[in-house]
């Protein structure tokens, strides 16, 4: 394990023994890369707010169960793909899913982050069109950045899975943008996970 | 393109190969220009992703999320109930017991009625004489949650089990709309379900359930949450909700108890 792995095993046991300083350290830990998760699989702040919330809510509802076989930060980013997952199933479900730029930023601070993030609206899109396991094969590697089997954990798949999933996502991507798209011999892998 | 050379172009896109291995791959993709053509590929839309910005949140985002989860989990109650040690954790996939003895459990349906998108007087209706899973059932203490009671509950003497259910075997959740859909009364599923599945009976962990849907949400289907029972799905541990509307039986939920997700809606 490493130090900040050791580190979050004790701050779960501090924890769970009732000390809210730990809620603090924990959170300012991984807070936001969870959000950063959350904002590539959801598409927009509120959303993955909402999502955010949600995930330390089942985290620190089931600290008690946390076995520490496993990273605590595995764990935890697990639950918020999962979470991400929910929601999303549920926004499609009810079909209210909010486009970002209809969204007005609750404050200039936001605004500013807004504009950054959607500074190439046309990734963003790309990225929305991709199917949930497809998206968050590219969110973990891609652009946070884990290996493979950092990936393979915390999606709980194979990471042959894993590989064939961004491999696919990483094409249609492509594809989706336009300038990229692949010649007629590239199509044959496109068949299902292994 | 096989197996293995999409495994050479992904070693060398996700920075997976020693600088030797990365050499040799590179040595075959320049031989190959199918390869080139994909690593080619693969690459820019690699680096069109790393070039986005990175996303965090913004000091008052950040401020709402702590304010909302300390909320949540009554972090800043005087006399704040922690978690309990995991002895309230049931397994439900210990030593199952045999299908005769099963016969001679009563306990059924689990009703989840307060807060999860029932009404009032969906309630009122639902609930009855048997009230388990009082407040020191609660992870955390003081948590606003459903309240949660059986129909026609055996009392296990653990105040935090709310009794045995249905345990499924190869079982989804179209399966159990089918049989149950339209069914007014958790008695009238328990009739339904009875001697229709292959089941045995398992012990729930009210706790869990009780957790589980509150961190779910309040988006679910509105109505009455009926627990069916558990099984497997995928090799994890799920639990099988009917939600009841005044349509009687209207969907049944799928719900993954190592995450609290929502995995499946049968409707």
């Amino acid at each position: 394990m490493t130090e900040r792995a050791d580190l979050d095993i004790e701050l779960i046991d501090r924890y769970l023994t009732g000390d809210t300083s730990a809620f603090n350290e924990l959170m300012d830990a991984h807070e936001n890369r969870v959000f950063a998760i959350c904002m590539r699989m959801m598409g927009d702040r509120e959303a993955a707010l909402d999502a955010t919330q949600d995930t330390f809510l089942t985290v620190f509802r089931k600290a008690d169960r946390y076995k520490a076989q496993a990273a605590f930060s595995t764990w935890l980013y697990r639950v918020a793909v999962n979470t991400c997952y929910d929601h999303l199933r549920r926004r499609s479900r009810t079909q209210t899913q909010p486009l970002p730029d209809s969204h007005d930023p609750p404050d200039s601070t936001t605004a500013d982050l807004y504009d950054a993030v959607e500074v190439r609206p046309d990734i963003e899109a790309a990225l929305r069109g991709l199917s949930e396991d497809f998206r968050s094969a590219v969110v973990l590697v891609d652009l946070e950045g884990m290996s493979l089997d950092q990936a393979a954990d915390t999606l709980g798949v194979p990471i042959g899975t894993v590989k064939s999933r961004l491999f696919r996502a990483r094409r249609q991507l492509s594809q989706s943008l336009g300038n990229l798209a692949p010649g007629g011999e590239h199509q044959s892998m496109d068949n299902g996970d292994p | 393109m096989n197996e293995q050379e999409r495994d050479l172009i992904l070693g060398l896109t996700a920075g997976a190969l020693s600088s030797a291995e990365a050499s040799e791959a590179r040595a075959q993709v320049d031989a190959d220009p199918s390869l080139a053509r994909e690593l080619s590929i693969q690459t820019d839309v690699r680096d069109a992703l790393a070039s986005l910005p990175e996303v965090s949140m913004t000091a008052a985002e950040r401020s709402e999320l702590r304010s909302r989860v300390r909320g949540a989990l009554n972090l800043d109650a005087p006399e704040r109930a922690m978690p309990e040690p995991a002895r309230r954790r049931v397994s439900w996939w210990q030593p199952l017991f045999g299908l005769a003895a099963a016969a001679a459990v009563v306990t059924a349906i689990v009703v989840l009625p307060g807060g999860i998108g029932g009404t009032d007087e969906q309630e009122s209706a639902m609930v009855s004489d048997t009230t388990v899973a009082a407040a020191d059932a609660r992870d955390g203490g003081g948590q606003e949650g459903p309240e949660v009671g059986t129909l026609s509950g055996e009392e296990s003497g653990d105040p935090e089990m709310a009794g045995d259910v249905q345990a499924f075997t190869d079982v989804d959740g179209s399966d159990l709309l089918a049989l149950t859909e339209g069914a007014a009364t958790p008695k009238d599923i328990d009739e339904l379900l009875e001697g229709a599945m292959a089941a045995t009976r398992s012990t729930v962990d009210v706790d869990l359930v009780e957790a589980c849907l509150e961190a779910i949400g309040t988006s679910l289907p509105s109505g009455d949450k009926a627990l069916l029972g558990v099984g497997e799905r995928d090799g994890t541990e799920v639990a099988y909700f009917a939600v009841i509307d005044e349509t009687g039986v209207s969907s049944v939920l799928t719900i993954d108890l190592a995450t609290c997700t929502v995995v499946a809606i049968d409707d």
